[in-house]
């Protein structure tokens, strides 16, 4: 592996009951910030910069929305670890009731 | 022109007569110009330097939309600063710059048409709000690279009427309530940052009423009145003068009771009840003295763990307590141990999101499952009890077992300071928050181990009605004048004085003067509320007799809703004290 480019992909759907709105959207950049690679959303034919606060909420996912991820650099694989285990964390704030 | 009355929504009480003064938005205006190529890196300098700018000035109105407002509304200043690092935005800026070689505004403004365009194409309606968070940071932005000062639009050469489309959080801030004789705005609701800040700094205000730049010039006198949420525009002199007796009758009323801050807060009949503040900040504590109060009865130590970077040490805390013990002496200060988690973390203790924080790890449940950063906190206020007259309380406790563990950690750490022969006050009252459903069933055990209860009705109504007050669409259920509640706060009354100790109330409803009457009758012994409101208690508690009221409360008890309540508290304060001019 080393320093080596790495690319990859994968799909998950969003599980948290109101989606992907201003909070867990924040915490998805602000987590991809962290790493090198660059990170992009899919959905349908909309791509957009993960890193993009705005462009992570353009994607309007609600819950149940398929996402395609796609990563690319050094870090790229652990990146998406990383995301994949946010989504399945329904980002740590399911509260019922709640409207943001 | 004719005199016009326009209604929104009273947010603070009070009348204003006096000239208006608008507060118009500034129009930004960002031309185009060609920048030199050796210029270029300055200008990307510009443009970082603005970033960080805009970043402080974010955090700092963040800071103060924490202290004012509960959870939700601050969170929005998250994704603004995320927007200073939005490669769409900042990138794109950048690039604009270097290629197109334009000054930094420019490129920006681009960068910001460009979002619109997209936000439009994709044309949702919450959408259309996040595109108001971009325009709102990319204003800013543009403000910070042409080096434009924000001034403070509120300080007026003469005092006048503030009129506003919509005040934020960081106008509010500004405003100086000897120039700013009343506000009204176009947007905003009862819970507003306007309606919170104008009724904490006493000024007169109304909300939510639509067309009122449109129908109002500058320097026309206008009247607010708070109380009724009524703009009259261009008023006759007979309206004025209507207004002036109404503003010399309130004046009259609060004018009347100044003369109790030295009279004691007992009814006509002689009982005594004890009325004490709650405070957030030592700076507070002398007003306490001031304004005729017994004492502190909460004094929240949220605020040293919240507003600073870091955890404070025992000596930071110790100078803060001692500072407020001081102060008081030889009135009592009731330091309620950290009730931190729910809505409120520092952010040096990491925890995990959960999906109920009420009903999960909070106040005593973190102090016990963190006893090192509990027992600096009761070092600090042991320190502090030798210099004045100091008690203690345990907030949130629900199982006895909670209450034995604190004790324990407290005698723990009193020995570690007989050991290093720091000497503290023995006899130091203990307490604890009575404040869910499972305290008050206990009431009659828990009582065996503290000196005092404190109920704080707040959460206490949260948890008994299982209702947010915070969530709109269940928030009409959360009342704390409930029957539920009352008879909560009844049973806790009965089991502490069964055990021999005081039961004080620290929530909302000792601030309420509907329920003054109420509370007296079902014997709670003191209330602890807001300074501001403390006079107008103290007043209703001289007007009334103590003779006669225990049964009045037990009546309250036999109520079947919380309408029933407040039509009977209503009635109970109208036999007794006179009419309130508001």
């Amino acid at each position: 592996m080393g320093k080596k480019k790495q690319l990859a992909t994968c799909k998950v759907s969003i599980l948290n009951r109101l989606g992907l709105h201003a909070r867990p959207a924040n915490q998805l950049v602000r987590m991809a910030a962290r790493f090198d690679a660059e990170l992009t959303l899919i959905r349908d034919d909309l791509r957009v910069n993960g890193k993009s606060i705005m462009g992570v909420l353009m994607l309007q996912a609600e819950q149940g929305a398929e996402l395609m991820l796609e990563a690319e650099g050094i870090d790229a694989e652990r990146l998406l670890e990383a995301v994949v285990q946010l989504v399945a964390d329904r980002f740590n704030e399911e509260q019922p009731g709640e409207v943001t | 022109m004719m005199e016009r009355s326009l209604s929104g929504i009273g947010a603070s009480q009070g009348v204003a007569i006096g000239p208006a003064r608008l507060i118009a938005e500034r129009v930004l205006v960002v031309k185009p110009r060609t920048i030199p190529l050796k210029n270029i890196p300055a200008e990307l300098e510009r443009f970082a330097r603005a970033i960080e700018q805009t970043a402080v000035a974010i955090k700092k109105i963040q800071l103060k939309a924490n202290k004012l407002t509960a959870t939700h509304q601050a969170e929005i200043f998250e994704v603004h600063l995320s927007l200073l690092q939005d490669p769409m935005l900042v990138d794109r800026t950048r690039e604009y710059i270097r290629t197109q070689r334009i000054n930094a505004d420019y490129a920006l403004l681009q960068a910001l048409q460009e979002y619109q365009k997209l936000f439009n194409e994709l044309g949702d309606e919450t959408l259309q709000d996040r595109l108001v968070d971009v325009k709102d940071v990319g204003k800013r932005l543009i403000e910070f690279i042409q080096g434009y000062k924000r001034t403070n639009p509120f300080k007026f050469q003469t005092p006048g009427i503030l009129l506003a489309h919509n005040l934020t959080p960081s106008d509010t801030i500004h405003l100086d309530r000897n120039k700013v004789l009343g506000v009204a705005t176009e947007l905003g609701g009862i819970g507003s940052h306007t309606a919170i800040l104008t009724r904490a700094l006493g000024i007169p205000a109304v909300v939510g009423v639509p067309r009122l730049l449109a129908s109002c010039s500058e320097n026309e006198t206008i009247i607010v009145n708070g109380a009724s949420g009524e703009v009259v525009l261009r008023p006759k002199q007979k309206t004025i003068h209507r207004y002036t007796l109404k503003q010399q009758a309130i004046a009259r009323f609060e004018h009347s009771l100044r003369p109790l801050v030295d009279l004691p807060a007992q009814t006509r009949d002689g009982k005594r009840i004890h009325l004490l503040c709650n405070i957030e900040l030592p700076e507070e504590a002398a007003d306490v003295k001031a304004i005729g109060a017994d004492g502190i009865g909460l004094f929240r130590t949220e605020y040293l763990f919240l507003s600073k970077n870091k955890l404070p040490s025992e000596m930071t805390q110790a100078t803060e307590y001692l500072k407020a013990a001081k102060t008081l002496k030889p009135l009592p200060v009731t330091f309620r141990t950290f009730d931190l988690g729910g809505d409120k973390l520092p952010a040096d203790l990491v925890v995990e999101r959960e999906d109920n924080p009420f009903l999960g790890y909070r106040a005593i449940r973190v102090s016990l499952d963190k006893p090192r950063l509990f027992k600096a906190q009761l070092h600090a206020i042991l320190r502090a009890s030798i210099h004045g007259n100091v008690r203690l309380m345990f907030p949130m406790i629900s199982t006895l077992q909670e209450l034995l563990e604190a004790k324990e950690l407290l005698e723990e750490a009193r020995e570690e300071l007989r050991k290093k022969k720091i000497p503290f006050d023995e006899q130091m009252p203990v307490g604890m928050m009575v404040e869910t459903p499972a305290a008050v069933m206990l009431s009659d055990e828990l009582a065996r181990h503290v000196d005092f209860f404190s109920i704080g009705t707040n959460d206490l109504t949260q948890y008994a009605l299982a209702a947010d007050r915070g969530n709109l669409q269940v928030s009409h259920i959360y009342n704390q004048l409930d029957p539920s509640v009352l008879r909560l706060i009844a049973l806790t009354v009965k089991n502490g004085h069964a055990a021999g100790i005081p039961v004080g109330l620290c929530g909302n409803l000792a601030s309420d003067p509907l329920a003054t009457i109420l509370l007296i009758g079902l014997e709670v012994d003191d209330l602890s509320m807001a300074p501001s409101i403390l006079p107008e208690i103290k007043n209703i508690i001289r007007s009334i007799s103590w003779r006669g009221l225990r049964a009045l409360g037990r009546q309250a008890l036999r109520l079947n809703s919380y309408e029933e309540v407040r039509h009977f508290a209503a009635q109970l304060l109208e036999q007794w004290v006179e009419e309130i001019p508001y």
